[in-house]
């Protein structure tokens, strides 16, 4: 049944039932179709792989680009991935680096602390006197003098003319003090005078400071009497001194002639005041205790050991006699119980005891076979020297 | 009619480009490397589309053609059983165009999504008739985004292409 519409087309008008009925028989044919071929590929398969092989290989000119492509495309993308992530990875690495070498600076400046006031833990003195641990905290230099703020003060007991002492040796003294802070004059200060004496000939004098970075000046008291180059210099505990016995000031570099032609050392200090960062200072521990116009009575024992042993122990009991104190100081040894601390003290105090036994047991006499072999030797020593003829004269 | 037939013959291609060239080898270099499973039945989705877009007869013809081209691409021994289930779908997509408007966008997807999975269902059935070595594997994701795209892809070509003869009125007018 043919119609002409309005628009001049021709439709082909088939009942609707005709077209379902049309639609399902195509449906049906496809699915036989689709079963049979299943069927011929699981039957025949051999002749349905070569079918197959020749269909793909008429598509493949086809996919093969597109493949190459996006083979290339994901590659990329996978480097680029990787890319990112080693990036990633890196930036996360420079802040754990950072983060390290900062850790790292912290730690070895408090490592380098630490060894410095470990350093300072070593010093023993008597026990009416105690150390006080302070931080430098600032400087106040002029042209020539110069003075060091510490972060103590009054209210950790410190008063004015307190000695201070750095590991390597004397810094000077208490100049000021407020409630927790105070100034330092240091030895190189021209205000500064200390009295010294050399280790080795125990040349006594006074030891000026000249001004900042300028090397110190030491005064011997006998003017004619010579001093060697290279002596170091320590507290000479004279009756009007501030500074306990023994400390380290430096060593006398080289002879010079001041402006008066007397000879005169000029020294270098020990310490080195412009790294300075931490003090010990010395002062009494309780109120009843010396006062610092008479430290200069008392001997404290310097941290380097090694240097001092010698000195140290010939000079024990005439320094106990002296002082009639110990020398080394519990309370120190209480706060700072370091190795070190408990070697010099152990030494010490068998030093000590040794030296005790030997001058108790010649006062009393108590041994009186050393007593009696000493006269006998005094006796031979007499009768030979008589019996010597005399020398000689000289022609 | 015309345009159809360009849109369908251009869709199938593109559908065969990137369902048997670009995803297999996006999936096998990113599986082993990130786990990441992609997949689309973009073939199958051109029969739904057909049979939305023109009728039973168009889905069950472009059916035909995608189950030629993903049997001949892919894997041996495929034909048969896509033929069977592509036309089913074209089939069954352009009868249920016949009997809803599929104005709604998610109602669109859902219906994509349906035919997807009697697609498989069908698929499974036919390959299990004769070897009887297929579990029933749904790939669930993929038909969700499968039928995302088709919705999608519908909604753009639907106004051009859609044929007004499948409810007797013109439903853009």
């Amino acid at each position: 049944m043919v119609s002409r519409t309005n628009r001049h087309q021709i439709q082909i008008k088939i009942s609707s039932s005709w077209r379902r009925r049309a639609r399902l028989g195509l449906l049906a044919g496809l699915i036989l179709a689709g079963l049979a071929i299943a069927a011929l590929e699981k039957y025949r398969s051999a002749e349905a792989f070569t079918v197959w092989s020749r269909a793909y290989a008429k598509l493949s000119p086809v996919l093969d680009p597109a493949r190459t492509r996006t083979r290339q495309w994901v590659m990329t993308a996978i480097k680029l991935n990787e890319l990112w992530a080693v990036e990633t990875e890196k930036e996360k690495l420079d802040r754990e680096l950072t983060r390290t070498r900062l850790q790292n600076d912290l730690l070895a400046e408090q490592v380098g602390r630490l060894q410095r006031l470990s350093g300072l833990g070593t010093w023993a003195a008597p026990p009416q006197l105690r150390f006080v641990q302070a931080d430098i905290t600032g400087l106040i230099t002029s042209d020539e003098s110069m003075l060091l703020t510490i972060n103590r003060g009054r209210a950790d007991g410190i008063s004015p003319r307190d000695p201070v002492v750095a590991l390597d040796g004397l810094v000077g003294m208490i100049r000021s003090v407020q409630d927790h802070t105070a100034q330092v004059q240091a030895i190189t200060d021209p205000m500064s005078v200390v009295g010294a004496a050399t280790r080795d000939t125990r040349a006594r004098g006074a030891l000026y400071g000249r001004g900042r970075g300028k090397p110190l000046e030491f005064l011997p008291e006998n003017e004619v009497e010579n001093f060697n180059i290279g002596s170091r210099l320590i507290t000479s505990r004279f009756e009007n001194s501030n500074f306990p016995k023994g400390i380290t000031i430096g060593v006398i570099e080289k002879r010079d002639l001041n402006l008066y032609g007397i000879p005169v050392g000029v020294v270098r200090s020990a310490v080195s005041f412009d790294t300075l960062e931490e003090v010990l200072v010395i002062i009494p521990a309780h109120e009843d205790a010396l006062g610092t116009g008479s430290l200069g009575a008392i001997r404290i024992v310097m941290p380097r050991g090694d240097e001092l042993a010698a000195e140290t122990t010939g000079t024990l009991a005439a320094d106990r006699a002296t002082t009639g104190t110990a020398l080394t100081s519990p309370t120190l040894a209480a706060a700072n119980p370091t190795s070190a601390t408990l070697r010099m003290l152990k030494h010490t105090t068998s030093t000590l005891q040794r030296a005790q036994t030997t001058s108790g047991t010649l006062a009393t006499g108590r041994d009186a076979r050393t007593t009696k072999t000493l006269r006998r030797d005094t006796a031979t020593t007499r009768t030979r020297r008589r019996a010597r003829p005399a020398p000689e004269a000289a022609p | 009619m015309i345009r159809f037939i360009v849109f369908i013959v251009i869709y199938l291609f593109v559908a065969l480009e990137i369902e048997a060239g670009v995803l297999p080898q996006i999936e096998s270099l990113l599986s082993g490397r990130y786990e990441l499973m992609i997949g689309l039945r973009m073939l199958a989705l051109g029969a739904v589309l057909a049979g939305m877009l023109r009728g039973e007869v168009a889905g069950m013809l472009a059916g035909l053609a995608g189950a030629l081209l993903a049997g001949c691409s892919m894997q041996a021994g495929w034909l048969g059983a896509g033929i069977v289930s592509f036309a089913l779908i074209g089939y069954l997509a352009g009868l249920m165009a016949r009997q809803f408007r599929l104005n709604g966008f998610m109602f669109r997807w859902f219906t994509i999504f349906f035919l997807l999975v009697v697609e498989r269902l069908a698929f499974i059935m036919a390959r299990w008739f004769f070897w009887r070595d297929s579990g029933l594997v749904i790939p669930w994701l993929t038909l969700i985004l499968t039928g995302l795209i088709g919705s999608v892809i519908y909604r753009l070509f639907s106004r051009a292409l859609k044929s007004n003869n499948l409810y007797g009125v013109d439903v853009e007018a």
